[in-house]
C-alpha cells in the first residue's frame, strides 16, 4: 500500500536533472542516449518476432520469445530520460524490477538451452549428409522404375484374364437368367394351378417335391427332398390303403398313379388332394420313375358337398310339405317324386304312384277333353300353367283343387318334366269355415266382456220406460179413485203405458242374446300396447277393405287404469266402425288413423277414418243405445264404449267437421298420477 | 200468511217419463213444469212459488248433477229430487251431500216420490217464510241511526245499560232513550224477541 501511495503521490525526490545541474550538454547526452537505446532496444523484439513468424522451422522459438521479452523489458531505458524531468523513482524502480525478473529468467533458459544448442547441426555436416540422400535416392528412384515396369507388364496380363473372365461371367449370367425365367415361369404356372410337382425316383427310392407340393402339405420347402415312407404318413389313416394300393397299380408297366385322399397336416388341417402320376421305365421295361403332380381339391369337395346337403334339405322341405302335393313328372307326365301332401292330398303311396302317368288324377270328364295332355302342353309353352277343377283321390272320391304345373328345364334349356303343385280347396274352405266361425265366437266374447258395463246401461233404457209406466198407472188410479174420472186422461195414460211396455219389451228381447258378465279387472295399462294388440287383429280386415293405416303414438304415453279386455273391445269397435265407414268411399284413399297424445293428466286416443262422416241428424243420436245406421248393427258398438270409457272416468265423443273428412272419435282417460 | 200453490219442475229428457209425471202430479193435485234439458230450464221463467224441482241426473248436454251446482252458485233456493235410471252410490253420495232432498232409482215407488216432493216443498216454504221475515227485519234494520245500530248488538249481547254508558263514553239515561227506540222501530214485544231478531240478521254482539 505504501508502495502503491508512494507511486501516485508527488514525488519527494529530486529529478535526475539535478544531478546533471541541469547542465545543457549533460543532460543532452543522458537523455539522448537514453532515447536511442531504447528505441533500439524496442525495436528488436518487433524484429524478432518478425523474424520468427516467417521461420516457423527454427528449432528453440519459444527462446526468442523471450528473448523478446526481455529486450523489450530493456526499453527501460525511455524511464531514464523521464526521471531526469520527474523524481519517479519508484516507478522506474519498479519497471526495472520487472526487466530484472524478465533478464534472469531468460539467462536461466538460455543456460540450459545450451547443450540442445551444441547438438544443433552445423551446416557443413547438413551439407554432407544431404549429398549423400541424394545419391541413395537416385539408386532408388532407379529401383523403383523398374519395378513398376515389371508390374505394368503384368497388370496387362492380368487385365486380359479378367477381361476373359468378366465376358465368360456375362455370358453365365445370361444363361442363368434365361433358366430362371424358365423356373420363375414354371414355378408361377403351378402356384397359378395350384399343383404341386412330385418326381420318385424308385431305384433309391427318393422323392422330389416343388416348393408348391411342400406348401401344401403344410411343410417347409426348404425339405425339398422327401421319402416315401413319411409321405405314407401324412395321407389320412383311413386313406392309406388307398393311395398304396393306386401306388401299386401306378407301378405295373404302363401304369397311372390316380388318387384322391385325405392330408392330415401337422398344422392340424385336414385337406382333400388328388394326385396323378405317370410312370417311366427303363429300357428293360423297368419302372425306373415316377412324375405327377398333385392338387388340393378341398374347396371343390366341400362345395360339392355343401350342394349335395342344401339339395338333401331342399328336397327333405319338398317331401315334408304336408298341406300341399307336390311331386314332379317327366316330360310324359309320368310321375317321379312324391310328397307327404301328395300321399295325404291324393291318397298314393309314393311307391304306388311313381312310374304312373298322371292323368290317373284326372275325372272322367277331364280325361274325354283331354285336359291332361292339354295342361301339359300349357305349361311347357308358356313355363307355367294354373287351373282349378275337381281330382280324383286314390278311393275314387273327388276334391276340388287347385294345380298349378310348372315346366323344368336343363342348362341348355331342354325339358326334364314338370313340377306339379295342388293344393285341396275342400280343405281352404273347411279352414276359412274355422276362421269365420272364430270370428264369430270372438265377436260373442268380446260382448260377454263389455256386458258388465252393458247392464248399466240396459238398466237406464229400461227403467225410463217402466218408471213412465209405473207413473201413469198411479195416476191412473187415482183418477180412476176420484168422484168424477177423466176418462180421456185415463185413456191417454193407458196408452202411454202400452207403448212403454213395447219399448221395454223389445228391448230386453235385445238383450236377451248377450251373454254373463266377466268380472273385469283394472291395471295399469300402456295404452300403445293395447293398440298394437288390437292391431294385430284387422290387418285381414284392413286389406279386405283395401284400408291404410297410419298410427301415431306419444312415444311415451302416461299409464291409465283399465281393463284390458274392455279397452281393447272400445278401441276394436271404433276401429271397425271406421273401417265400416269407408266402405262405400271410392273417390279418396281409405285411411284410418289412430293417434294417442298425451296432455295434462290425461291420455287422449283418436280414431279417425276418411270416410263421409257423420250425418248431423244422427249426431245426437250416435250414442243412443241400439241406434244404428248399418244394417245389420246392434247399436250397441258406441253406448257400449262410452259406458266402458265413462265407467273409467273417461270421455268419448265424435267429431264430424266438414274440416277433417270423416269422422273422428275420440276418448280421454286419466292418467294414474 | 196466505198460501201460494206449490209447482214441482221436472227435468228430463225422457218425454214419456215428464207426461207421467205431470199426470201422476196432477192426480195429487200438485201443478208440474216439465222440461226436456237443464238448459230449457235455466232459460224458462219460473213462477214465484213455492216448490221443489225433479232432475233427472243424466241429461243431455248439461247434467243433472251439473245443474244442482248451477242453482247452488246462483243461490236459487229450490230443493232438488233426482230421479236416475241408474244410480251408483258415488253419485248418490255427491247429490246427497250438494243438498239434495232425496235419490231416487227408477222405477221409484210412487209413495216415496210423493213424500220426497211434499217434503222439498215444505222446505222451500220454509225457506220462503224465513226469506220474507229476514226481508222486513232488514228493512226494519235499516231504519235505525248509526247510534241505535251501535247499541243494538250490545243489548242483545246482555249488557246493562251502565256497562254500554261506559263503553260509548255516554250517559246511562241517554243509552236508555236509545234502547227504546231499538225496541220501538225493531217492533221488538220484549229483550227475548230483539234477540230473535238480532240472530236471524246475524248480528254480533261485539
Amino acid at each position: 500500500m505504501q508502495f502503491l501511495r508512494d507511486l501516485s503521490s508527488p514525488s519527494p525526490y529530486m529529478p535526475h536533472g539535478y544531478c546533471f545541474l541541469w547542465n545543457r550538454g549533460l543532460t543532452s547526452l543522458h537523455v539522448t542516449s537514453d532515447l536511442l537505446i531504447a528505441l533500439s532496444y524496442l525495436s528488436i523484439p518487433f524484429t524478432l518476432i518478425y523474424f520468427v513468424r516467417k521461420r516457423r522451422d527454427l528449432p528453440f522459438h519459444w527462446m526468442f520469445v523471450c528473448f523478446a521479452m526481455f529486450i523489450l523489458a530493456c526499453a527501460t531505458h525511455a524511464m531514464e530520460v523521464w526521471t531526469v524531468w520527474h523524481a519517479d523513482y519508484w516507478l522506474s524502480g519498479s519497471v526495472k524490477a520487472i526487466t530484472a525478473f524478465a533478464s534472469v529468467l531468460t539467462a536461466i533458459l538460455l543456460v540450459k538451452l545450451v547443450p540442445h544448442a551444441l547438438a544443433l547441426p552445423s551446416p557443413a555436416a547438413l551439407r554432407l549428409e544431404i549429398a549423400e540422400r541424394r545419391r541413395a535416392e537416385d539408386a532408388l528412384n532407379l529401383a523403383k522404375m523398374e519395378l513398376e515396369l515389371r508390374v505394368n507388364e503384368r497388370t496387362a496380363g492380368l487385365k486380359r484374364v479378367n477381361e476373359d473372365l468378366l465376358g465368360e461371367i456375362e455370358r453365365r449370367k445370361q444363361l442363368e437368367q434365361t433358366l430362371k425365367n424358365s423356373e420363375e415361369q414354371l414355378r408361377l404356372a403351378q402356384e397359378a394351378s395350384g399343383l404341386g410337382v412330385w418326381d420318385w425316383d424308385l431305384r433309391d427310392d427318393r422323392t422330389v417335391w416343388s416348393a408348391q407340393h411342400f406348401r401344401m402339405f403344410g411343410l417347409e420347402p426348404s425339405l425339398r427332398r422327401f421319402d416315401k415312407l413319411s409321405l405314407v404318413t401324412l395321407v389320412h389313416r383311413e386313406d392309406r390303403s388307398d393311395v398304396r394300393l393306386a401306388m401299386r397299380e401306378a407301378l405295373r408297366p404302363g401304369g397311372t398313379f390316380n388318387a384322391e385322399y385325405r392330408i392330415q397336416r401337422q398344422d392340424g388341417q385336414l385337406r382333400w388332394v388328388m394326385s396323378r402320376g405317370q410312370t417311366h421305365c427303363d429300357s428293360t421295361g423297368q419302372p425306373v420313375r415316377m412324375i405327377g403332380v398333385t392338387l388340393d381339391v378341398t374347396e371343390r369337395r366341400q362345395t360339392a358337398e355343401e350342394l349335395r346337403r342344401s339339395e338333401e334339405r331342399f328336397r327333405l322341405l319338398i317331401e315334408g310339405i304336408a298341406d300341399y302335393a307336390i311331386f314332379s313328372l317327366d316330360p310324359a307326365g309320368f310321375v317321379t317324386s312324391w310328397n307327404i301332401g301328395a300321399e295325404r292330398i291324393k291318397g298314393y303311396k309314393a311307391q304306388e304312384i311313381i312310374g304312373q302317368h298322371f292323368s290317373c288324377f284326372y275325372t272322367d270328364e277331364d280325361l274325354r277333353k283331354g285336359a291332361p295332355a292339354m295342361a301339359l302342353r300349357k305349361a311347357a309353352a308358356e313355363g307355367r300353367f294354373e287351373n282349378e277343377g275337381w281330382r280324383l283321390r286314390r278311393d275314387g272320391s273327388r276334391f276340388r283343387a287347385n294345380a298349378i304345373l310348372t315346366s323344368l328345364h336343363d342348362q341348355q334349356g331342354e325339358l326334364i318334366g314338370f313340377a306339379k303343385v295342388t293344393r285341396d280347396l275342400t280343405e281352404n274352405r273347411r279352414a276359412e269355415e274355422a276362421v269365420q266361425a272364430a270370428h264369430a265366437e270372438l265377436a260373442r266374447v268380446a260382448r260377454a266382456t263389455t256386458l258388465g258395463e252393458l247392464t248399466a246401461s240396459i238398466a237406464h233404457e229400461i227403467n225410463q220406460p217402466l218408471a213412465a209406466i209405473i207413473n201413469n198407472a198411479n195416476a191412473s188410479i187415482r183418477i180412476l179413485a176420484g168422484s168424477t174420472p177423466d176418462m180421456a186422461e185415463v185413456r191417454q195414460a193407458v196408452t202411454e203405458i202400452a207403448e212403454a211396455g213395447t219399448r221395454t219389451g223389445e228391448i230386453v228381447s235385445r238383450v236377451r242374446g248377450l251373454l254373463k258378465k266377466s268380472a273385469p279387472e283394472r291395471h295399469p295399462l300402456d295404452i300403445n300396447q293395447v293398440i298394437r294388440e288390437v292391431l294385430a287383429l284387422i290387418p285381414n280386415e284392413l286389406e279386405k277393405q283395401h284400408v291404410s293405416l297410419e298410427v301415431e303414438l306419444v312415444p311415451t304415453p302416461p299409464r291409465v287404469l283399465m281393463d284390458r279386455v274392455q279397452l281393447q273391445q272400445v278401441l276394436l269397435n271404433l276401429i271397425m266402425n271406421g273401417i265400416e265407414a269407408m266402405n262405400v268411399t271410392f273417390d279418396r284413399p281409405r285411411v284410418l288413423m289412430i293417434r294417442s297424445d298425451a296432455r295434462d293428466s290425461e291420455l287422449e286416443v283418436m280414431v279417425k277414418d276418411s270416410g263421409s262422416g257423420l250425418d248431423p241428424r244422427h249426431l245426437p243420436h250416435i250414442f243412443d243405445m241400439f241406434f244404428t245406421t248399418k244394417k245389420s248393427g246392434m247399436g250397441m258398438g258406441l253406448p257400449i264404449s262410452r259406458s266402458i270409457i265413462e265407467a273409467h272416468s273417461g270421455r268419448l265423443w265424435a267429431n264430424s267437421d266438414r274440416a277433417i273428412q270423416g269422422a273422428a272419435f275420440h276418448f280421454s282417460l286419466p292418467a294414474i298420477a | 200468511m196466505n198460501e201460494i200453490p206449490p209447482v214441482v219442475f221436472v227435468v228430463d229428457d225422457e218425454a214419456a217419463v215428464c207426461i207421467s209425471l205431470k199426470r201422476l202430479l196432477r192426480s195429487v193435485g200438485l201443478e208440474a213444469q216439465t222440461y226436456p234439458s237443464a238448459q230449457e230450464f235455466l232459460r224458462s221463467e219460473r213462477p214465484d212459488a213455492p216448490g221443489c224441482l225433479v232432475l233427472d241426473v243424466r241429461l243431455p248436454g248439461l247434467s243433472g248433477l251439473d245443474l244442482q251446482q248451477e242453482l247452488r252458485a246462483a243461490k236459487i233456493n229450490l230443493p232438488v229430487i233426482f230421479v236416475t235410471g241408474h244410480g251408483d252410490i258415488p253419485m248418490s253420495v255427491r247429490a246427497m251431500k250438494a243438498g239434495a232432498v232425496e235419490f231416487l232409482t227408477k222405477p221409484f215407488r210412487e209413495q216415496d216420490l210423493l213424500e220426497a216432493i211434499q217434503r222439498g216443498i215444505e222446505l222451500s216454504r220454509i225457506t220462503r217464510q224465513n226469506n220474507a221475515e229476514i226481508r222486513t227485519l232488514q228493512r226494519r234494520y235499516a231504519s235505525l241511526t248509526p247510534r241505535e245500530r251501535e247499541i243494538f248488538p250490545r243489548v242483545t249481547g246482555g249488557l246493562l245499560n251502565k256497562q254500554i254508558a261506559a263503553q260509548l263514553g255516554a250517559s246511562e239515561k241517554t243509552i236508555k232513550v236509545h234502547r227504546g227506540q231499538v225496541m220501538q222501530k225493531m217492533k221488538a214485544e220484549s229483550l227475548a224477541h230483539l234477540i230473535q231478531m238480532a240472530e236471524k240478521l246475524r248480528l254480533s254482539s261485539n
